[in-house]
């Protein structure tokens, strides 16, 4: 037997327009069951309004979002209850402690008795504040709110986790304590929706993202597909001592060499396969006397092809 | 329903929390009532009353005696009732006494004799009037009663007919006043406190809903509201949840500063049916008042500074600072345009004059008019400023 599984998000021709400024135009994408899907775009894309709509936080001008099969809408409780939520900003009251935040959150979401104490402990546990659980949050550093944050959204067992810049102002070490637990939820099969302006963040945790600038998506799949999309290749870039024109004219003519570029003392080499292309190049190199000091793979990333598809840089 | 009662509850929590607002809340109000109810009297020993003894008798020369002594009234004497009158009607007089002829004689009788009160029924300064004099005529049966008793023979229901007084007339002119017995006059409040814990009531349920409008600001700016909403919570179960702990607390501060003062300063509040609607009516205004900052402040501190000085000017024009029969004539309407004028003329009539519902019911009416304008308006701005 087949079993055609919906998926947890399917959202389509979402818009929102904010006075005159359509923050939001034809945005669609979907999120299959486990997967990590990212939004990845600069400040003002258009991130937070977008989810705000899959969340049930705003109602859509036109468009759609169902989650787990239930049409989304701002009154939709039964819908709203499939989604953990994490705001941009820290969300908890600063005058309770970490517990009796979580305690709160918990009761909203129906959970009462045994259930909702030994839940609070757990995700305590797994975002690591059982320690500082007692402590007023406004006493918590900003790394550890973060971290409350994220864990009041994991309380009733969401079958989709959004979290929406999750890593903003953290230090890096609570920064990666944040991506690890990221990665183990979804690795253990939910369903993530996550926003970033980070690319290295997108490139690590989402199966799939959506490139999103001005309100539209301009481009979805994952890494790979969107390194090919835009025909993004790597470069080997080179240094050494000799004859650097000579050798970046031998190197042109080579077949895996798609361009080379000499500037400020660096053969910059254009190349669509760089594993196959390396051992050419250092060939080609040492029958030209080069003496070579260094060389560097740069593996096209996101924030080439964001470069490449809007002309501009992810962050200013 | 268990969303807004725990959102309700964690407000509560907060606010309890909050050591600064538990001065204001368990401590301040205390303060002001000792310090204020210990030096009124001397404020408003500028009551002028208008004394007329007709009796000539020694009833009556006793009784202009101890009225005389009253500091909180001064006395004229007058020698014609119209001309009582007269100046009652210009507002020169907070009332007039008139101590009917054959007071003596009805007394030595053994019959009910009756004073008179000539005096404006709506205004408040005759309820404290009356109140004075209730009381100084409850002291003057009770010292006759006793003389009486020792001379002659036990004759009947001395003590509960001796004197009796009176209830303001309705109209100035000709003072149909009705008698009560003086044994029921002990019920009503001739102690200054009577006035200040009412007064403190009304004040700081105010002050503290405003001021407590500041965790209403955090959760619109925190994003709080913006979490719960995303969640299973209805938007209306959220305003519930926030609205309804506001009223929770001015009722939970209104009954500490009635406790308080009735076990520490002997106030007696008089009848509970007519304080529980004043006290839930002022609690449903004042949340009202308290959300609507909540959702217009654009910072928690601003609540207070706006709030405070916001609260306490209210309390000046509507007396709950000091009495509105101290004020001139305009000053009273004007200070009738804010909600706790209305407040206070309900608790001088329940406390002064022992007044139950029906006594007081224009004031709860109109208090509760109030009530529902703050509730819908802040009520409608608070959907609205949530999830910004
Ligand atoms: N409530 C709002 N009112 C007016 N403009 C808004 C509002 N929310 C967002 N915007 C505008 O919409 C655009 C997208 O914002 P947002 O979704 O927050 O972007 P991102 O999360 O990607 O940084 C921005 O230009 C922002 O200024
Ligand atoms: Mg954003």
């Amino acid at each position: 037997m087949v079993s055609v599984k919906t998926p947890v998000v399917q959202c389509s021709g979402l818009q929102k327009t904010f006075g005159d400024r359509r923050a939001v135009d034809d945005v669609g994408f979907e999120i299959a069951e486990g997967e990590t899907y990212g939004l990845l775009g600069p400040n003002g894309a258009g991130k937070t309004t977008t989810i705000s709509m899959v969340c049930g936080l705003l109602e859509p001008e036109v468009g759609t979002t169902t989650v787990a099969g239930l049409a989304m809408g701002t009154r939709n409780a039964e819908a709203k209850a499939q989604i953990g939520f994490v705001p941009q900003e820290v969300a908890l009251y600063p005058d309770l402690t970490g517990r009796e935040n979580l305690r709160f959150f918990g009761r909203l979401q129906h959970m009462e008795g045994k259930r909702l104490k030994s839940r609070v402990e757990e995700v305590l546990d797994l975002v690591g504040l059982v320690e500082r659980a007692d402590e007023r949050t406004d006493a918590y550093s900003g790394g550890m709110k973060r971290r409350c944050n994220i864990a009041a959204g994991l309380l009733h067992e969401p079958k989709l986790l959004i979290l929406d810049e999750p890593t903003v102002g953290v230090d890096p070490q609570s920064r990666h304590a944040i991506l690890e637990s990221i990665e183990t939820l979804g690795g253990a099969g939910l369903s993530v929706l996550y926003t970033t302006h980070y690319m290295e963040e997108a490139e690590r945790l989402c199966d799939r993202v959506g490139i999103i600038d001005e309100g539209r998506i301009i481009a979805e799949g994952t890494k790979r597909e969107l390194v090919e999309l835009v025909g993004e290749n790597a470069h080997v870039r080179l240094t050494g001592a000799g004859d650097l024109p000579g050798f970046a004219d031998r190197a042109r003519s080579l077949a895996v060499v798609e361009r080379a570029d000499l500037a400020d003392g660096v053969v910059d080499l254009e190349v669509s396969d760089a594993s196959r292309a390396l051992a050419p190049i250092i060939e080609t190199a040492e029958g030209s006397a080069l003496d070579i000091r260094s060389v560097d793979v740069v593996e096209p990333d996101l924030e080439s092809v964001f470069l490449r598809l809007t002309g501009k840089a992810l962050r200013d | 329903m268990r969303s807004a009662l725990s959102i309700s509850r964690t407000e509560l929590t907060r606010v309890f929390r909050d050591r600064v607002g538990l001065f204001f809340v368990f401590v301040l109000p205390f303060v002001i009532i000792f310090l204020v109810g210990t030096a009124f009297p001397a404020d408003v020993t500028s009551l002028p009353v208008a004394l007329l003894d007709e009796d000539g008798g020694s009833v009556g020369t006793d009784l202009t005696e101890a009225i005389e002594e009253d500091q909180v009234l001064e006395i004229s004497e007058y020698s014609d009732e119209s001309d009582i009158a007269r100046d009652v009607q210009l507002g020169d007089l907070a009332a007039g006494i008139v101590i009917p002829s054959g007071t003596t004689s009805r007394v030595q009788r053994g019959e009910t004799a009756t004073i008179e009160l000539l005096a404006d029924p709506a205004s408040s300064a005759a309820s404290v009037v009356r109140a004075s004099l209730e009381a100084t005529v409850q002291q003057q049966s009770e010292v006759l009663s006793a003389a009486l008793f020792a001379t002659e023979q036990g004759v009947g229901d001395y003590e509960r007919n001796m004197l009796t007084a009176f209830d303001v007339s309705t109209t100035i002119t000709h003072t149909k006043v009705a008698t009560t017995k003086a044994g029921e006059a002990s019920e009503t409040n001739p102690s200054s406190f009577a006035f200040v814990a009412p007064a403190q009531l009304t004040l700081f349920v105010f002050i503290n809903s405003l001021a407590i409008g500041a965790t209403l600001v955090e959760i619109r700016k925190l994003g709080l509201a913006r979490r719960i909403y995303a969640g299973p919570t209805r938007m209306t179960s959220m305003v519930e949840g926030l609205t309804s702990s506001r009223l929770f607390f001015a009722l939970i501060q209104s009954a500490i500063i009635i406790v308080v003062s009735l076990v520490v300063f002997d106030v007696s509040w008089g009848d509970p049916l007519a304080v529980a609607a004043i006290v839930l009516l002022w609690g449903l205004v004042s949340a009202g008042a308290g959300v609507l900052i909540g959702a217009v402040a654009s910072t928690p501190e601003q609540t207070q500074a706006i709030g405070i000085p916001l609260a306490i000017g209210m309390s000046m024009l509507g007396g709950a600072m000091w009495p509105l029969f101290l004020v001139p004539p305009v000053m009273r309407v004007i200070g009738h345009l804010v909600p706790q004028a209305w407040a206070m003329d309900a608790w001088t009539t329940v406390l002064f004059d022992g007044g139950s519902i029906s006594d007081i019911w224009i004031d709860l009416a109109v208090l509760a008019g109030f009530a529902a304008v703050l509730i819908a308006l802040s009520v409608w701005l608070l959907r609205r400023a949530l999830l910004r």
